[in-house]
């Protein structure tokens, strides 16, 4: 039987993607969508062919055809919301980033084991088939321990110099507070971390930030380099911005044995093919393919149903957010302090 | 009249590249080496075709012949040949880094500047034609302002993972008092910071690095990422490592109009390719491979630096910013803390 999903917000992000990713996902339905403004839930309702609208969250929960909902609001809603829907009974697919702070991302976690619903994050780079290959070429060795990785996932518009920040119903993503401490890297750069994560498949123990931003002139940043110490001794770097219009959105694994790289597979706006570039003592070979604007995102509310179904975790648990969240923390503690900042992973 | 040049120290660097680069420059004549060793520096000045072999530095100094001194000897002894070879009057090109501490790096470029002769750093990527045309596009702002530049050099050998300790003369780069408290950072992290500045022409004002080593139980590392803050505003970063057998060792500057990337054009021979990318250049310049290419332009840069009393590619001053950065690098990565770089004033 389809799933029945609920959507909280009316966002651009949700009118994009997500409400359309659901309506073309095998077995899934749109039921109900959410907003503070009637008018605006009607709207989106009609356009994406939900059948009810709520300005009142508790009727959106109340709703039996209501098996999971996806999260879409501000950053620091993400908590408040999760928890409210797993007490409704409803599993929950929040997006990324998961909470603005370790307490709400725990609250999260505990609120969705203790009332036995799913809980995933929006990390849908870990559909691309190109992303998936990668992580089972080196989780089987094939090039080697991990010694070093990059990844790149950033935007900009020629001639413009810094991206203006957002007015209206997005100006939250310019609020320190509701965005998170960060701009970029809540943007763009915690899909990075994550990425590196799922790819090399170890935690990340210490952040080593230089960005644009973090200082009492400039809170959020635009520009963000870190550098990232992985479990296993691996020294990545991640690379997220608005203000590099001709961005390779990109990434390299380097092993001991060979190297991975994929190009144009971290964008999450698709505009050319991805191309796998694989070099190991096995042999080289290059695959490309096209990966269509919603494919992620379809992928993502197809993997979180087959969770449900099948009582496994999805492809980005509430523990993968958590961790992310931690990384975030620690980039912009080093980012405001000026040093390096070592994670010692919250057990739960 | 050719150029009489000498070089200090006979190793693997002098033997593959700077004797073979001043034998095919142009106006330039190979008339001693040095060694500690005088057998060493027969055989080597025989290999070399050089006319003289000498194992006291003070008698190659006296050789009227000798116009430059290339400075290939362990890091930690740039500093004390180069000035012993300025007093003599002799110009010199050092081989990067140019020296272990910041007193011996002010120190070479005074004595320089004090006896009148050239101090040039060998900085040798500053010859690719690559990096020359990306210096200038984007001195002319063909990319608009510039927020990011992405340097690599990294290598290694297949299946060996933390490379094995060096044997015999080259025994000085495992030794931290000698070649300067860092190993990658100092054998390819330094040009990679030296052809960023001189890309973007612009002075690193900040340095966070994490690294495997500047530990206790590992003082040298093998590996290691560094992110710049440059004077202008740009965010850098430099990767380097001797356990990356598959590294791509290119370079990607970003800027509010468009890229500049180089393929595989940090490294030794002078090779790889360069695209544009922009509003108004989309250009794309491949570079055929030649080995000695970057090293032969040097030679012959430096010689038109003496004979037009001009300053060299990569000055004394140049040098010194990179031990700057470097000494910070080292400083970041052992304490976690990112560091100021304040540039002396000479």
């Amino acid at each position: 039987m389809a799933l029945g999903w609920g959507i909280i917000s009316t966002g651009r992000h949700v009118d994009g993607r997500i409400a359309p990713a659901i309506n073309a996902a095998p077995e899934a339905e749109l039921i109900g969508i959410y907003s503070r403004s009637q008018e605006r839930a009607e709207t989106y309702a009609k356009k994406h062919n939900a059948k009810a609208a709520y300005d009142q969250l508790d009727n959106l929960l109340n709703d039996s055809r209501v098996d999971a909902v996806f999260i879409s609001s501000p950053n620091s809603l993400h908590s408040r919301h999760t928890i409210q829907s797993a007490r409704a009974g409803k599993h929950v697919l929040t997006e990324k980033t998961m909470a603005t702070n370790l307490e709400d991302a725990i609250h999260m976690i505990h609120a969705c084991r203790e009332n036995d619903v799913k809980l995933g994050v929006g990390f849908h780079l870990r559909q691309h088939p190109f992303h998936i290959k990668a992580s089972k070429l080196i989780a089987e060795g094939t090039i080697g321990p991990i010694v070093m990785a990059h990844a790149q996932l950033s935007y900009g518009k020629r001639g413009q110099v810094r991206e203006p920040w957002r007015s209206g119903l997005s100006e939250w993503w310019t609020e320190a507070d509701l965005v998170g401490g960060a701009f970029a890297m809540m943007a763009n750069g915690v899909h990075m971390v994550d990425l590196l994560r799922f790819l090399i498949g170890e935690d990340v123990v210490e952040v080593s930030a230089m960005t644009d931003g973090q200082m009492e002139t400039q809170p959020l940043e635009q520009l963000a380099q870190l550098s990232l110490r992985f479990a296993g001794g691996a020294i990545t770097n991640v690379v997220c911005s608005r203000r590099i219009p001709d961005s390779r959105n990109d990434f390299t694994v380097y092993g001991v044995n060979g190297r991975i790289v994929g190009t144009n597979t971290t964008t999450i706006i698709p505009d050319s093919p991805s191309l796998l570039e694989v070099l190991s003592d096995s042999g080289d070979y290059t695959e490309e393919q096209g990966v269509g604007a919603l494919s992620n995102y379809i992928a993502e509310m197809e993997d979180f149903r087959q969770a449900i179904e099948q009582d496994r975790e999805p492809s980005a648990s509430g523990i993968d957010g958590l961790r992310v969240v931690e990384v975030t923390q620690a980039m912009v503690e080093s980012a405001w302090n000026k040093r390096s900042v070592r994670i010692d992973p919250i057990k739960i | 009249m050719a150029l009489g040049w000498a070089i200090i120290s006979t190793g693997l660097h002098p033997e593959h590249k700077i004797a073979p680069a001043i034998n095919a420059a142009q106006e330039s004549e190979l008339v001693a080496v040095y060694s500690r060793d005088r057998s060493r520096a027969e055989e080597f000045a025989q290999r070399h075709g050089a006319q003289r072999a000498y194992d006291s530095l003070d008698d190659l100094l006296k050789d009227s012949r000798i116009d430059a001194i290339f400075v290939c000897s362990p890091n930690a002894l740039h500093s004390e040949q180069t000035m012993q070879a300025a007093q003599a009057g002799k110009h010199v090109l050092s081989e990067k880094p140019m020296a272990t501490t910041l007193a011996d790096s002010v120190a070479m470029v005074r004595a320089c500047r004090e006896a009148g002769v050239k101090l040039g750093v060998g900085f040798n990527l500053r010859q690719h034609p690559g990096h020359i045309k990306a210096r200038y596009l984007i001195a002319q702002g063909a990319l608009g302002r510039v927020t990011l530049a992405q340097g690599q050099w990294g290598f290694g050998v297949r299946g060996q993972g933390p490379p094995p300790p060096r044997t015999g003369l080259r025994q000085w780069w495992d030794q931290p008092e000698l070649i300067g408290d860092a190993s990658t950072m100092m054998g390819t992290g330094v040009h990679v910071v030296d052809i960023l500045r001189f890309m973007l022409g612009q002075e690193v004002t900040e340095v966070a690095a994490i690294s495997d080593g500047q530990t206790p139980d590992q003082p040298l590392e093998q590996l290691a990422a560094i992110s710049l803050r440059f004077s202008g505003g740009t965010i850098g970063t430099v990767c380097c490592g001797r356990m990356l057998p598959d590294s791509k060792n290119d370079f990607t500057i970003y800027g509010t109009d468009g890229r500049i990337s180089g393929r595989s054009t940090l490294w030794e021979a002078q090779q790889g390719r360069v695209e544009m990318v922009s509003e108004t250049v989309n250009h794309i310049e491949v570079c055929p491979n030649d080995f000695l290419g970057n090293y032969t332009a040097e030679i012959e840069d430096f010689q038109q630096a003496i004979e037009s009393d001009t300053e060299p590619a990569a000055t004394g001053v140049d040098g010194l910013r990179v031990v700057e950065v470097t000494l910070a690098m080292i400083e970041s990565a052992r304490s976690g803390r990112t560091v100021k770089v304040k540039p002396v004033e000479i």
